[in-house]
Parts: C-alpha cells; structure tokens; sequence
C-alpha cells in the first residue's frame, strides 16, 4: 500500500485582527496567503524592532532614502534574498522585481515566489512608500 | 505523544518565556505557523514574550526593593531603615575651636560680659575655594582680670538658612528643600497669634507626652529630611494656620575639613578688635551616610535600641555620632588590667592623624550620657601602636620575568603598603603571616619565586630626660628570650642600647666589638605575657622623638589588645636572584603608616594605657 504524504498546511490568523463578516470569528489566513502575511512582515520589519532578536527583519525600510540607482535595487533584491534565507523556509524564491516610481517617492516590490505546499508561484506585492 | 497543554511558568528569561508559550500554542490545531518568525503568529508570541518578560522583571525589581538586604536604591534602604526608626546621619560640617581674644577691649563694672551669638559667620578659605564657617550656639565671653576678654568658641562649616512654612490640615510635615543639610543644627519654632514657641527634636518617644512640643526628623526622598510634628498623643501639633520656622546650616561635608585660618564676616559680638588664634583645625566634617552605610548600620541600632548597654552598643552609637572616626574599641572596666569596675573604656582612631583630641572626646562623652547605663562612666583610651617590622627576602627569577630587581622589589613595597592599609584599619585585626607572605608573592607571579620575612614587633617610648621613672611595654604576645634590641639614647654618657637575658632587661654600649653593660638590671621582660618593665629609667638622650625596643615573637601571627592598633615599621625588602642568592636590589624603608614619627608615651602606674 503506498505511503500517503500528509498535507501540510500552514494556517495563521490575520494580523490585522478582522472578524469575519459573517462568522463574527477572526478571520483566518491559509496556505499562500499566510505566508504572503509573514513574507510582508518579514520584509517591513527592520533590524533591531523585535526586542531580543536584533536579526531579524530585512533592513528594506533603511534603504528608503537611498538615492534609487540600479544598485539599490541590486542592493534591495540581496536583502530581500538574505531575509527570506534566514527566516522563511516556506517559500522557494522565484524572482525579486522593482518598479520604481521616483517622482512620487514611491518602489513596488514584486516577490514571485513558491509555498513549499503548493506548486503555484504566487506574487506578493509591496509598496515602499514614504509616510510623510 | 501526549500534547504539552499546560502553560509552563518556570521560565525566566525571555527566550524560556517565549518557548513555554510556543509549546503552548503547538498543542492547540486551530494555528499552525507558531514556527515561523515572521508569521503573524509568531509576532503575538513575541508580544506575549516580551510582555511577560517585562512583568516578571519589574516583579523582581519590587521585590528586590522589598527588602533592605537587596534594595538597590537609596531611597528603598531608608524606607526599610524607617521601620526600625532609623534615621541616616547627615551631611555634617567640620568644626574648628579657636581661641578669640579681644585685644583692646577693657572690662568696667558695667561692661563685663561679651556675647556672640549663633550664627556669627566667618569665612575660611581652603584651596582657594571660600567656605562659611559659623558659631553653632552664643557664647558668653567673660572678662577675666588676667586675660581680659578671651574664651574658646567653636566654628562649624555651613551656610545658615531659616525656612517658614504655613502649618495647615493638608501641610502638616515638611521636606527641607536643600541637600547636605547638617541635621545637628535644625531647629524650629512656631508662632502663632503672635506667640512663638521652640519645639525641639526627639530621637525617642519615651518621654513624651501630648503637650510636648516636639518634632520628628526622619529621612524623605532624594537624599533630603522631612520635619513633622506630634499628633497631639505623642507630642503637640502645632496649631493649624500657624507658622512654622524651621532653620538649619547646609554644609560642605569632608571638604571644611582641615580650614585654619577664619576671617570675621562682620562683627563679632560688637566688639573690635580682636585676635583668633586655632585651638584645633577644622575636622569632623563627613558626607551624608550613604547606602551601604544605612543598610549595616540599621538593623545594628535597632539591636542597641537606643541603650548603651553592651561594648558593640557602645561602638556602634560612637561611629554613628562621630563620621570622622575610623575605629572603635570598647570595652569593660572589668577586663581592664586591673580590673576597674563601674566604667567602660573607648579607644578611637580617626581617620586623619593617630589621636582623637581632647575637644571630641568630650563631645562624644556628652552625647553617649543620653543611652548609657546610670552610674556607668565611659573613659577615653588613647589607641596605642604595636609595630610589627618584618625583614622581608624576595627570591625571583630574571628569566621568568622582564622585570627588573629594583622594579620587584619597589612592587612589593608598595604591596607592604596596601596590605597594611587594607588590613588594619581596624582595632581587633590580627597579622597573620601566612596571609601576609601570600599577597606579597602576587606582586609579581611571574617573577617571583618565593618569599619569606622576619617578623619582630616594637613599641615606642617617650622618656623623660629629666626625672626617673619607670615604663610598660605590652607587646601583648609571647617573646622568644634573649631577642631583645632597641633604637639608641644616651645612658651614662655613652650611646647606649637595651637587651635582655633570663628575663632581665640590661643597658649596654658597645666598646670596639665586646658589649660593655652599664646597668645589668634594668626592668624585667616576661616571656609569656609579652610585657617589658623598665626600671627608674633615666636617659640623658634619645636619637629621634622617641625610643624603639624590638622584641621577636614566639609565633609570627601577632595579635593585638583592646586598644591595641597594629602598624608596619621599619619595612626592608631584599630582592635575591633565586639562582645564584646575589643579592639584587634592596629597600631600606618602606613608606608604610607606622614609619612616620608617631609615638607614644606608657607609663607604669596607668594601667589603661597599656
């Protein structure tokens, strides 16, 4: 009889704590989605925000006032590959992609990735923006 | 495998905290991504952690600062010292004794008398910084038919300051706003409908009763003093919308001490001129007691409950009156040699200089009368010294070190003077050898081979060169016989010296190499009880201020009686080359305390200053 794999699903509640519209529960994330969630985090959060562990975190935000070059975006797609290296063994990265908006102060970031789960490559979308 | 469903709370740190929650979360199916960091997941755990984490710490701080033992800030230990009555002692500043005389001034039969009152201020200058000096009481200066106008007064550092406060249902305490107040000179009186009336501070509620007028000190926050008053039980309460005076002197604390030379800010009793001359420089000023200080000293004199009853009662009221005091030893007139019954003998050694003067002794003596015992007097011991003078030999290795003789030997000199420092700024404190030998060798670990020292003990006498009389020397330990050497004086026209023989202490000179003895019965030494009596001595002569006899001990651990101080003398280092005993480099004197001219005079028929 041949051996079934047991599917493997990753399952986190949404972080910006929404219930559902019709269950009234907190709205759950599956699968891709969960790990769009985490990748997100991952690459918004700076070196040294987390108390007690200064690593992680992608030190993308540190190179917002960067002069945009070719090499920031060389420099964003390494930290970008570092981070995900360290801290996210879910995700099998396909491709980093920037479209840059200079005149409004503003960098898409376009993660193309694979959830280990799931052969799907799946897009995660991040807009760099100042805030003020 | 059985899920882990309880929450674990034995972690302390933040990393068991975190992992206590994460096993925690792992055996519930509704979350799978606990693992993964940067899940939304795993930033609650973080929060959770760090939150717990927090608590816990802020938990141990409350803790800590619970007790006196532990707490770590100076206003925790005072709030602890608070619940066994204690008040830390405050700044204080020195006090000078000066002797005024008013050079012109003639007394008639209605001008006698002369007072100064309090506060007249003066100034000294000390390293070229100005300090306030003042008179803590009047003084009343009595002509005198041979000295005119002249009497001692005292000058205590400090700036006077009067503070007025409105004493109201909601303002019924206060906090003196300024630190280094000298709490010595805190006084406060209240008026109200125009009459004024002095309420005076109480240490302890015995005598009290509900029309005392009294006040509280006891220690507030920020190193400052809070002033408050009785209830209307245990003291009068001031009564509401009255004004409370309360004046005190902010001081310098140590940096008064030393000043001599006081100039008059304005008038001095409104009479000029006159002449200051110092009876005793400025000491005693000291900082405010600090946090160890209150820790050890709180729950002692809460032990002593205000009585001097016991000797460490009577050790721990001195040091906790007198800052400027270094050591103390007490003890019955009953362990006396003779036995004096009915009296307690104190000696002290201050921090600066050998002797406590006279001026302190009484002050001490005053303020003690408040807990001792009735019909127990409290005599004053000056401290004696018993010097121990080792003949110190380093064997080193030039090859285990790149350190030159003349280099280890100044090492270990300066490793004589710490461990002298380090260990006998106490009475009751033993030289032990060994321990000695040990912390020389850490001079240079290196380099030095070993070590090894002579040890001989001394004391020294002032004779009189102008009548017969006889002298004690207490070594205070067992003498080897026939070791006995001294400094030289002048006996009989010769330079003579002592030594003893079978328990005899004979006087000597030496004629070419043979020994010529002038007096073959000089006073008695007692091997067993260390002790040397000298006989109708009369020198015509002595090298120095005073005379040094040596004698060896039985043992090399020396031990000192009751106001006994040990100090190291006449410290040589001889630096030898392991190898080849070449003698390398040596150090004829050693700059330790007990080098300086210090001496001291003991006489036969007082036996407490043995």
């Amino acid at each position: 009889m041949p051996a079934v794999l047991k599917e493997v699903i990753y399952k986190d509640f949404d972080i910006r704590f929404i219930a559902h519209p019709v269950t009234g529960k907190l709205i759950i994330k599956k699968n891709a989605e969960s790990v769009k969630q985490a990748l997100k985090n991952l690459i918004l959060t700076s070196f040294f925000e987390r108390p007690y562990e200064p690593i992680f975190g992608s030190g993308v935000r540190n190179m917002l006032f960067e002069n945009y070059s070719a090499m920031t975006e060389s420099d964003l797609r390494r930290a970008i590959e570092i981070a995900i290296d360290n801290f996210e063994p879910r995700v099998q990265l396909l491709d980093v992609r920037f479209g840059g908006d200079p005149d409004r102060n503003m960098l898409t970031i376009s993660i193309i990735f694979r959830a280990l789960n799931n052969r799907v490559p799946v897009t995660l979308n991040i807009d760099l923006q100042r805030v003020r | 495998m059985a899920a882990n469903t309880t929450l674990i709370v034995a972690g302390l740190n933040y990393d068991q905290i975190r992992a206590n929650l994460r096993d925690f979360i792992a055996a519930k199916p509704d979350f799978t991504d606990y693992d993964f960091q940067d899940s939304a997941l795993g930033t609650l755990l973080d929060l959770l952690a760090y939150n717990t984490y927090y608590n816990a710490f802020y938990t141990n701080m409350a803790a800590t600062e619970s007790f006196i033992d532990t707490a770590q800030f100076y206003d925790s230990v005072v709030s602890r010292a608070k619940l066994v009555d204690y008040t830390p002692v405050s700044a204080r500043g020195a006090t000078a004794n000066v002797r005024i005389t008013y050079t012109t001034a003639v007394s008639n039969s209605s001008f006698t008398t002369i007072t100064i009152a309090k506060n007249t201020q003066f100034t000294s200058t000390i390293n070229s910084i100005s300090y306030t000096f003042v008179t803590p009481k009047s003084y009343v200066i009595v002509a005198n038919s041979t000295n005119g106008f002249r009497g001692d007064i005292e000058l205590t550092e400090g700036f006077p300051i009067t503070h007025r406060f409105g004493f109201s249902t909601s303002n019924t305490s206060f906090v003196l706003p300024n630190a280094n107040v000298d709490s010595r000179s805190i006084s406060v009186s209240v008026t109200s409908s125009g009459n004024t009336e002095n309420y005076v501070k109480i240490d302890d509620i015995l005598t009290v009763n509900s029309s005392s007028n009294i006040f509280y000190l006891e220690a507030d926050r920020d190193f400052k003093y809070r002033v408050s008053f009785g209830d209307n039980v245990l003291g009068q309460r001031p009564p509401y919308n009255s004004t409370v005076a309360i004046s005190y002197r902010v001081c310098n604390a140590t940096r008064g001490n030393g000043a001599n030379n006081f100039t008059a800010v304005g008038s001095v009793g409104g009479v000029s001129p006159f002449t200051l001359k110092i009876n005793s420089r400025a000491s005693g000023g000291a900082d405010q007691e600090n946090i160890e200080s209150v820790r050890f000293n709180a729950p002692r004199m809460y032990e002593t409950q205000n009585r001097a009853v016991t000797t460490s009662d009577y050790e721990r009221i001195i040091l906790r009156e007198r800052k400027d005091i270094q050591a103390v030893s007490v003890w019955g007139g009953e362990d006396n040699e003779p036995p004096i019954y009915g009296k307690v003998y104190a000696a002290m050694k201050p921090y600066e200089g050998t002797f406590v003067s006279s001026q302190t002794k009484e002050q001490i003596k005053t303020a003690i009368k408040k807990y001792n015992v009735q019909s127990v007097d409290l005599e004053f011991v000056d401290p004696t010294y018993l010097y121990v003078t080792p003949t110190i030999t380093v064997q080193y290795d030039s090859t285990a070190t790149s350190k030159t003789a003349s280099e280890i030997g100044n090492l270990v000199a300066n490793r004589v003077i710490t461990f002298e420092s380090n260990t006998f700024d106490r009475f009751g404190k033993n030289f032990y050898f060994s321990k000695f030998l040990s912390f020389l060798d850490e001079a240079d670990q290196k380099g030095i081979v070993g070590t090894s020292a002579v040890i001989e003990i001394q004391k020294r006498f002032v004779p009189s060169i102008v009548t017969r009389n006889s002298y004690t020397l207490n070594y205070n330990n067992k003498l080897v016989s026939n070791a006995v050497r001294s400094s030289s004086f002048t006996f009989q026209g010769k330079t003579a010296f002592f030594d003893d023989k079978d328990g005899i202490i004979r006087i000597y000179y030496v004629d070419g190499t043979s020994n010529v003895y002038l007096d073959s019965d000089a006073g008695t030494i007692s091997y067993t009880n260390g002790i040397i009596v000298l006989k109708n001595f009369l020198p015509s002569a002595f090298v120095g201020n005073s005379i040094s006899v040596y004698a060896k001990p039985v043992l090399p651990n020396i031990v000192p009686l009751r106001n006994q101080l040990l100090l190291l003398a006449d410290t040589t280092v001889t630096v030898t080359e392991a190898t080849t005993q070449v003698v390398s480099a040596k150090i004829s004197t050693v700059a330790t305390q007990g080098s300086d001219t210090t001496y001291e005079t003991v006489i036969t028929n007082l036996a407490s200053s043995y």
